[in-house]
């Protein structure tokens, strides 16, 4: 190994440790730019993760002293072999463990076989140990029960206690060494836990509770029947005993309880957070919490607290939630239920009894639709934080819509492979959304990604990133793709589908589409209609157009997809209707790019003509055609006809359940047409459907930033870097929302996480402005100016830096950068463009040219009267020209919104003014009317 | 057992004087030290009461007390003692374990398997440090920093504050080196 290595080797083992437990094996063996070498390291080293949790925690001293103590214990092994305990003949050791040895032996008498738990030598004349001892063997003899290992007899010669209990020989494994061998289903873990549940019950009812349950102290038969071992830490609850209360024994003169309180009673990972605390006063509850942790690992194959130190596992018992979506999805609701509800950290929520755990172990069978449905609402409810109301509304949801079906066995995530592709990627591209297209409407597999249409943000576009959205998404299956030829749209096609742990299902190179499928589709076992498989150069010419719209939005591929399209509208008849709305499509966006950066005197052709009657033409073909419903129904939001896009992306659904991607653009018509209620339920919805894909995150957290509920922003878009840390974006959004609720340090923190990933002149951006809004004027200024070295061309960082230069004082500077900005805005034509407008209008103010800021802003304000972002321009025109008739108006129309009253509250330029009377008055009135 | 243990202020002047850069007095630090440590190691192990938690920091404590006139030493010098300390510790519980393998190796001992010795590890059993020790050797070729951390954390019983004052780093990077070192020592064990 070279210090190289090592060091790669430290880097990727921290990478994956800030991913979560359950995919960070698949994410090492992932990172293919790293050694192998290096990946079989850190792969090595997680394995042992899940065991490294006690070791080296106790001290080597204490190591030492009992390995010392443990030799002591075992040299008696090979005495005591063939010695006989009255009328019992040791055979021999079973296992050794603190509270005494266990060994099988012959009862002599009754001629069966036995285990004799014998207490070490060490340990046969201290008083405490020989009344723990006595105190099992009371306990035991209490509880008789078919699964409790029963207690035959105990030595009764010994004046202070018994020094061997005798009991019955259970055979078997435990369920500890079952859970090595691999989890179990909810149709194997019922029974055992259900027999655990009336172990517990029979214990419970005698007032006995065990304190010390885990999976090595649960026996499974051979024959099925589970017994509880090992009542050695078990107490009684009842006070006429008079070896449980503080029962004393002196040694060294000193007056020791049964159980000390340094002493660490109970198995880490297993205790209850009322264990943890060390509080004395235990009840049944501590039982019913250990048996969920078990049922929770049985299912899992997880300690639902367990980390890396006693101390961490402690900190998590006592403070985090396990994470759900380690168990199963197909864990029926009952179970999942009953193991939430023996996860209650607080003891009054917990379970009590057994009669609150054995119904729901009844009739396990297979998961049932709806069943998954409630547990998927549920699943979501922990890891988000969703208020009561959310949940609410899901699930009254439920009732109207039927939109969740059971999990199917495949969750295939498609992705057009980035490092095997030999130029832009619009070829893979179309080939993986051919695939998404065919294999939507069939049973057994789910598409997971792509189901947004703008992700084309290109430091997304790397493997590692679509990878983890792939993995976090539940993707259970990867299918890469490559297409062989740029140009050749017909040429071969490499592939390579995947489990989620990395290894390999099947891999190769498809000579055209049709054949990829049906190598996808036998693979997965699908059912196989090789009609349906069958592929058309026309279809990869159409996806190809698509994907050059969905991706690559830029004025070049826009162009391509439009020649692609009208050529297809020319040759392929049988599929109009889906060209001509792609076609529509494709003419919104050059309008759209158009009125972004249009060149100066370009002839600004009917775009938006052409997009409209492309997408009537498409419609009056094939109405119900999804393509069209899709592709129209998003021209018709672009374009502002909302309820036309309702309509069909609701009808979309009736053909779609459940499909992700039209959910989201439902929620969107919806958040634009100013329905918030509907579109939060369609979010949310989306959401349900796909609980770990950041970008749906992403959307709801920008509709509560819209709204002005930065904290529920805050809260979606801290998962969004949790989903995908890869993620600058993610980052600098969180940043915004933290910005925006005066959390000045951790909004920058989180802009510096953000560059770390990326250098993104947005996140620049934000930074100058959150060091404007906290007054650091001379920080602001920098962060402004290292946006402009990426580049220099941009007209807002110079207005940004004359702001932030104007603020601390330093005109002449002020002035030359807004000059700048001026210049360089003017270079395009921004007619049209309602913020470039008003962005000018202020510079122009800020340079007493009154007459163009006035004109400019008076511009912006008629092409767009409820822009909030150019209402706060407008307040601050007019604040620097001295109008405050105007001024007023747009303050109004600004306090309505939270973000832009912010705004106004904080931008140096302005936030004088509500400190005014007047304006004070309109801001508390509007506060309290918000309650 | 009489010892010939040198007087506090002697052991308070070395190691004010280590702490300025004067090597000797190191030397003659580890040797009192070892002395103390070695004796009170053994009384302690010797205790035989393996449900009954030793808490190497207490030791340590008692030799710093005994030895150290508090008042004379800073924060820092004192971590830097528990450090020797740590160090001094390994060797003696290195040293014990391997003579114990020997005696066993006589024997008819079969050495439990690491798997059980983690599985029973608060009870009886636990960590091989003859094994550990050379893992710990191979660690510090290329991370000698979260080697030292191992020494201290777990032979010397220092906390993540006194680990990170005698490393001069902060104490969430000791416990990143904690956790590294941990899962990776785990798996030289095993791997053996």
């Amino acid at each position: 190994m070279t210090k190289q290595h090592w060091e790669q080797i430290e880097q990727l083992w921290q990478q994956a440790l800030q991913i979560e437990p359950r995919h960070r094996e698949a994410f090492v063996k992932n990172q293919t730019e790293s050694d192998e070498s290096v990946r079989a390291e850190v792969l090595a080293m997680l394995q042992q993760e899940d065991h490294s949790a006690d070791f080296l925690e106790t001290s080597a001293l204490e190591n030492a002293a009992r390995q010392l103590a443990h030799d002591k214990l075992n040299a008696p092994t090979i005495e005591l072999q063939g010695q006989r305990f009255g009328a019992y003949e040791v055979i021999s050791e079973l296992g050794a463990g603190g509270m005494g040895t266990v060994y099988l032996a012959r009862d002599l008498h009754l001629d069966r076989t036995v285990a004799i738990k014998v207490l070490p030598d060490g340990f046969k004349h201290d008083p405490d140990r020989l009344k723990r001892f006595k105190r099992e063997a009371e306990m035991l003899a209490k509880v008789n029960h078919p699964n409790v290992a029963t207690l035959y007899d105990y030595d009764r010669e010994s004046g202070y206690g018994p020094r061997y209990l005798v009991m019955e020989y259970v055979s078997g494994e435990t369920l500890d060494e079952r859970l090595k061998r691999g989890k179990l289903t909810a149709v194997e873990a019922a029974p055992i836990f259900r027999q655990i549940a009336e172990a517990l019950a029979a214990a419970h009812a005698q007032g006995i509770i065990h304190r010390d349950l885990k999976p090595s102290n649960i026996k499974i038969m051979p024959n099925g029947v589970v017994k509880v071992l090992d009542f050695g830490l078990a107490k009684s609850t009842a006070k006429d005993l008079t070896w449980t209360a503080a029962s004393t024994g002196a040694r060294n003169g000193k007056a020791t309880t049964l159980t000390q309180p340094q002493m660490i009673l109970g198995t880490p990972g297993y205790m209850s957070p009322e264990q943890v605390r060390g509080e004395k006063a235990l009840d049944q509850r501590t039982d019913w919490w250990a048996f969920g942790c078990m049922f929770y690992e049985a299912l899992s194959g997880r300690n639902p607290f367990r980390s890396h130190t006693i101390a961490d596992t402690n900190a998590a018992i006592l403070e985090k939630e396990p994470d759900w979506k380690t168990l199963p999805i197909e864990t029926p609701t009952a179970i999942v239920r009953l193991v939430h509800r023996c996860l209650q950290k607080d003891p009054q929520r917990r379970v009590r009894n057994v009669s609150e755990v054995l119904p729901e172990l009844k009739n396990i069978q297979a998961p049932a639709r709806l069943t998954i449905v409630a547990y998927q609402l549920r699943r979501a409810a922990p890891q988000l934080g969703l208020l009561a109301a959310g949940l609410a509304i899901l699930i009254s949801l439920f009732a109207t819509y039927q939109w969740l079906k059971p999990k199917p066995k495949t969750m295939l995530a498609i992705i057009a492979d980035q490092s095997a592709s030999p130029c832009d990627l619009s070829q893979s591209e179309a080939i993986a959304k051919a695939i998404n297209d065919k294999l939507r409407s069939v049973q057994g597999v789910e598409i997971v990604i792509p189901i947004s249409s703008d992700r084309g943000q290109p430091f997304l576009m790397i493997d590692a990133a679509l990878t983890q959205t792939a993995l976090t998404a539940e993707a259970t299956t990867i299918l890469k793709v490559a297409a062989t030829n740029c140009t050749n749209s017909s040429s071969p096609i490499n592939y390579s589908l995947t489990r989620k742990d990395g290894s390999s299902l099947s891999s190769g190179t498809a000579t055209d589409l049709s054949q990829l499928l049906l190598n996808v589709v036998s693979t997965l076992n699908l059912p196989s209609k090789v009609e349906a498989w069958q592929t058309s150069e026309e279809d990869r010419q159409y996806y190809r157009a698509v994907a050059l719209l969905e991706h690559y939005v830029n004025e070049q591929s826009v162009k391509d997809a439009l020649d692609i399209l009208h050529r297809l509208e020319q040759a392929d008849q049988v599929n109009l209707a889906r060209s001509k709305a792609a076609l529509g499509w494709g003419y919104y966006l050059q309008d759209y790019l158009l009125q972004v950066i249009p060149p100066k005197n370009s002839n600004q052709t009917n775009n938006r003509e052409k997009a409209l009657s492309y997408c009537d033409q498409a419609t009056n073909l094939q109405r119900n055609d999804p393509n069209v419903l899709l592709m129209c129904g998003r021209v018709s939001t672009a374009l502002g006809n909302l309820d036309k896009a309702i309509t069909n992306f609701q009808s979309l659904l009736q053909q779609r359940e459940n499909d992700p991607e039209a959910v989201l653009e439902l929620a969107k018509a919806y958040e634009f047409k100013g329905e918030a209620k509907n579109a939060e339920t369609q979010y949310l919805r989306a959401l349900a459907l796909r609980p770990g894909y950041w970008d749906v995150y992403n959307q709801l957290s920008g509709f509560y930033f819209e709204r002005g509920e930065f904290q529920k922003a805050e809260e979606y878009a801290q998962r969004v870097t949790e989903l995908l840390d890869l993620n600058p974006v993610g980052f600098n959004n969180l940043g915004i929302t933290l910005l925006y609720q005066g959390r000045y340090d951790e909004a920058i923190t989180a802009y510096y996480r953000s560059l770390d990933k990326k250098r993104l002149p947005s996140t620049y951006h934000s930074l100058g402005t959150t060091y404007l809004y906290a007054g650091q004027c001379n920080k602001a200024v920098e962060a402004f100016q290292q946006g402009k070295t990426l580049d220099q061309e941009d007209a807002e960082f110079w207005g940004a830096e004359g702001e932030a230069l104007s603020c601390m004082g330093q005109t002449v500077q002020a002035a030359n950068a807004y000059e700048q900005a001026i210049r360089l805005m003017n270079q395009q034509d921004v007619s049209r463009d309602a913020s470039s407008l008003s962005l000018l209008a202020e510079w122009y103010a800020r340079r007493n040219n009154k007459k163009l800021a006035l004109q400019k802003i008076e511009e912006a304000l008629q092409l767009a009267p409820h822009n909030y972002d150019c209402i706060v321009s407008a307040i601050k025109v007019y604040k620097l020209t001295n109008e405050p008739e105007k001024l007023m108006i747009q303050f109004e129309k600004a306090v309505k919104n939270r973000k832009s009253l912010f705004e106004v509250e904080h931008d140096p330029c302005v936030n004088e003014i509500t400190e005014q009377e007047t304006y004070r008055k309109i801001i508390e009135q509007h506060k309290t009317q918000r309650g | 057992m009489a010892m010939n243990i040198a007087p506090p202020h002697d052991v308070t002047q070395l190691l004010v004087a280590w702490s300025h850069g004067d090597q000797a007095a190191l030397d003659q630090l580890v040797e009192i030290v070892h002395d103390e440590l070695h004796r009170k190691a053994h009384h302690y192990m010797r205790q035989e009461r393996p449900d009954h938690s030793l808490q190497t920091t207490a030791l340590v404590n008692e030799v710093y007390l005994r030895l150290v006139d508090s008042k004379a030493v800073t924060f820092n010098d004192r971590a830097h003692f528990l450090a020797v300390c740590a160090n001094t510790m390994r060797r003696i519980l290195v040293d014990h374990a391997r003579a114990r393998q020997q005696q066993k190796r006589g024997g008819e001992y079969q050495k439990v398997a690491l798997d059980e010795a983690l599985m029973v590890s608060n009870q009886v059993g636990g960590v091989d440090l003859a094994a550990l020790d050379e893992a710990l050797e191979r660690l510090a070729e290329f991370a000698p920093r979260k080697a030292q951390v191992v020494e201290m954390r777990y032979f010397g019983g220092l906390t993540v504050k006194e680990t990170a004052a005698a490393l001069s780093v902060s104490e969430d990077t000791v416990m990143d080196d904690w956790k590294f070192a941990k899962a990776w020592l785990l798996k030289e064990l095993r791997n053996q």
